[in-house]
């Protein structure tokens, strides 16, 4: 092989390389920008022993319900909302809508007991991890509207009106976003079609 | 005595000849017509454990019994069955090899009716059989023959076939790296011709390479400049006139991103939507009405935590949850990656879309379903990383 085969070898590749490094770093800054990187995990062990332990929570729950013990319902499905789970501070997307699911189920339970403020501050945390126009979010945005609806209920029944109404027009917001987000889930499923 | 009686005759010693003895002794009875009924029972109630009849035996065929477990027991081969039963226990006893043509006769034997088979017709299925088996010709029986041989003596896989196998299970092997290293390979160009190519052909093939990213890689990256100018969550807070004039950009050049599944706005975005109907949206209200404190400062300026802090009436209760990424595009993750592992992503698709979760109850038939799908993930994934389909 000559001395100048090698240098245009050399040179050849080169530019190769050039090129390869070029879009190799496009698409990476594409695919970091786009928000996608966090969300590349395999399904692994963590995540599907999170989700049995939230099946058997529910579980738990379940069996509380069944003997009229919401607090009891509440205190196991809490465990599960504050335990650490894998992803840490960015869970995968199943973690976050289990959880959200669990928060729903918190809210909706401690409607029932009159305890609106703990309901509320449960769906706040649970739309902070359901931030995709799902059936989890709208599921969130339901169990608001049947609270601030109890709300509603229960000031009037207190003689307390001006607050009532400010329930009352929360519930009505909620459920509106609840349809909103029902009618873009199956939008999407429809191929963009609204149904 | 029945059938099962015969459980009664001892087991004789191995005779190395009995078998062989056996085999003359049934070509004999293929030749000589028919087996007598009884004996024919007898033969049967051997081959078939004594299991054959339930109902009480005849006084004849207990006697009949009666004898031939005498026989056996004095071995002084009285019964005209008794060399005949002990050759056939053997045979299924021992390890002996059997010679060729006995083989094949008994394969005959036990897949064809025997009786009236005359001798040389068996001969000559066998001789036909057995040149079938070498390769030379067919027979009906051979497939089922190499059947019954590899199930009761397999052979041991040749180092080549062994090693195709494995490279049809294992995708992730190749020709040029066996693990063993022993394994045949192609017949491959000398050295020297090698030497003098592959630097060529590498360079060439780099070259390749770098100009169809160059040239092909802003094209094939269009639909990600795409995702990552949609993905920025806006929100009434953040919005600036300047991602409001780059979002109505990509709106222009993509009018239909946001209506499809896979678009980020469409998937994480929901916020800047604006609500239909002319409701107006959660936020909308909460800024008119000029709430919204009281919001964790760690999810303070996200959309969803805003939005109901804005609907909450400024209910100032702690989030404890941590703030997620402002921008999820779980319905663009791929299904695999490029290893085939399956990855994490949103369950919704586990879930009729026309059909919205109760307010009520469904929690526990919801994470069956999850679980069981990622279950099944998981094992997948296990099995790729064994480097199995």
């Amino acid at each position: 092989m000559t001395k100048f085969a090698a240098h245009v070898l050399t040179g050849v590749m080169f530019v190769g390389a050039l090129g390869a490094c070029r879009a190799t770093a496009e698409s990476t800054v594409a695919r970091e920008s786009s928000g996608c990187a966090e969300q590349t995990g395999a399904v692994d062990v963590a995540l599907v022993a999170f989700l049995s332990k939230a099946r058997a929570v529910h579980a738990q729950a379940d069996l509380a319900e069944a003997d009229a013990d919401a607090a009891r319902a509440v205190a196991v499905l809490d465990e599960l909302v504050r335990a650490p789970a894998p992803g840490g501070e960015q869970p995968a997307s199943e973690v976050r809508e289990v959880l959200a699911d669990t928060l729903a189920r918190i809210a909706e339970l401690e409607a029932q007991r009159g305890r609106f403020d703990a309901g509320r501050a449960a769906v706040r945390r649970g739309l902070a991890l359901a931030v995709e126009r799902t059936h989890y979010r709208g599921r969130l945005h339901e169990v608001l509207g049947a609270l601030e609806k109890r709300a509603f209920d229960e000031l009037r029944a207190r003689g307390d009106e001006e607050a009532a109404l400010a329930a009352k027009a929360r519930s009505a917001a909620a459920l509106r976003e609840a349809v909103a987000i029902q009618e873009d889930v199956i939008e999407r499923a429809l191929g963009g079609k609204r149904p | 005595m029945t059938k099962r009686d015969l459980h009664l005759v001892d087991e004789p010693e191995p005779n190395p000849d009995a078998l062989r003895e056996g085999v003359t002794e049934l070509r004999a009875l293929f030749g000589g017509g028919a087996l007598d009924p009884m004996d024919h029972e007898a033969l049967l109630a051997l081959a078939l454990g004594g299991d054959v009849a339930d109902e009480p035996a005849l006084e004849g065929e207990r006697r009949e019994a009666e004898r031939l477990r005498a026989a056996l027991d004095a071995a002084d081969q009285g019964h005209p069955l008794a060399a005949l039963a002990a050759s056939l226990r053997f045979a299924a006893r021992c390890d002996a090899e059997l010679e060729r043509e006995e083989h094949e006769v008994l394969v005959l034997m036990s897949v064809k009716e025997c009786d009236g088979l005359p001798s040389e017709v068996g001969r000559l299925e066998a001789a036909e059989l057995r040149r079938a088996l070498e390769g030379a010709g067919d027979h009906p029986l051979a497939g089922l023959a190499q059947r019954l041989r590899s199930a009761v003596r397999p052979r041991a896989l040749d180092e080549l076939a062994a090693e195709r196998l494995l490279r049809r299970a294992f995708h992730s092997l190749d020709d040029g790296r066996s693990s063993t290293g022993a394994a045949p390979r192609r017949a491959e160009p000398p050295v020297s011709a090698q030497r003098r190519w592959w630097p060529i052909a590498s360079g060439l093939a780099a070259l390749a390479a770098g100009v169809a990213l160059l040239v092909a890689g802003p094209l094939a990256q269009a639909p990600e400049r795409v995702s990552a100018v949609e993905a920025p969550q806006l929100t009434e807070s953040d919005a600036s006139p300047k991602e409001d004039a780059r979002q109505a950009g990509v709106e222009r050049s993509a009018p239909r991103a946001a209506a499809r599944e896979d678009a980020p706005v469409a998937a994480g975005a929901p916020e800047a939507r604006p609500a239909r109907g002319g409701a107006p949206s959660g936020v909308t209200v909460g800024r008119a009405q000029g709430v919204g404190r009281g919001v964790d400062a760690r999810t303070k300026g996200s959309a969803p935590a805003a939005e109901f802090a804005t609907e909450a009436d400024g209910v100032a209760a702690p989030v404890e949850t941590p703030a997620p990424p402002r921008r999820f595009a779980s319905a663009e993750v791929p299904l695999t990656d490029s290893a085939g592992r399956r990855l994490s992503r949103s369950t919704s698709g586990l879930f009729d879309p026309a059909t919205p979760f109760s307010t009520r109850g469904g929690e526990s038939e919801r994470l069956e379903r999850i679980v069981a799908s990622r279950a099944a993930d998981l094992r997948a994934n296990r099995f790729a990383s064994w480097g199995l389909r």
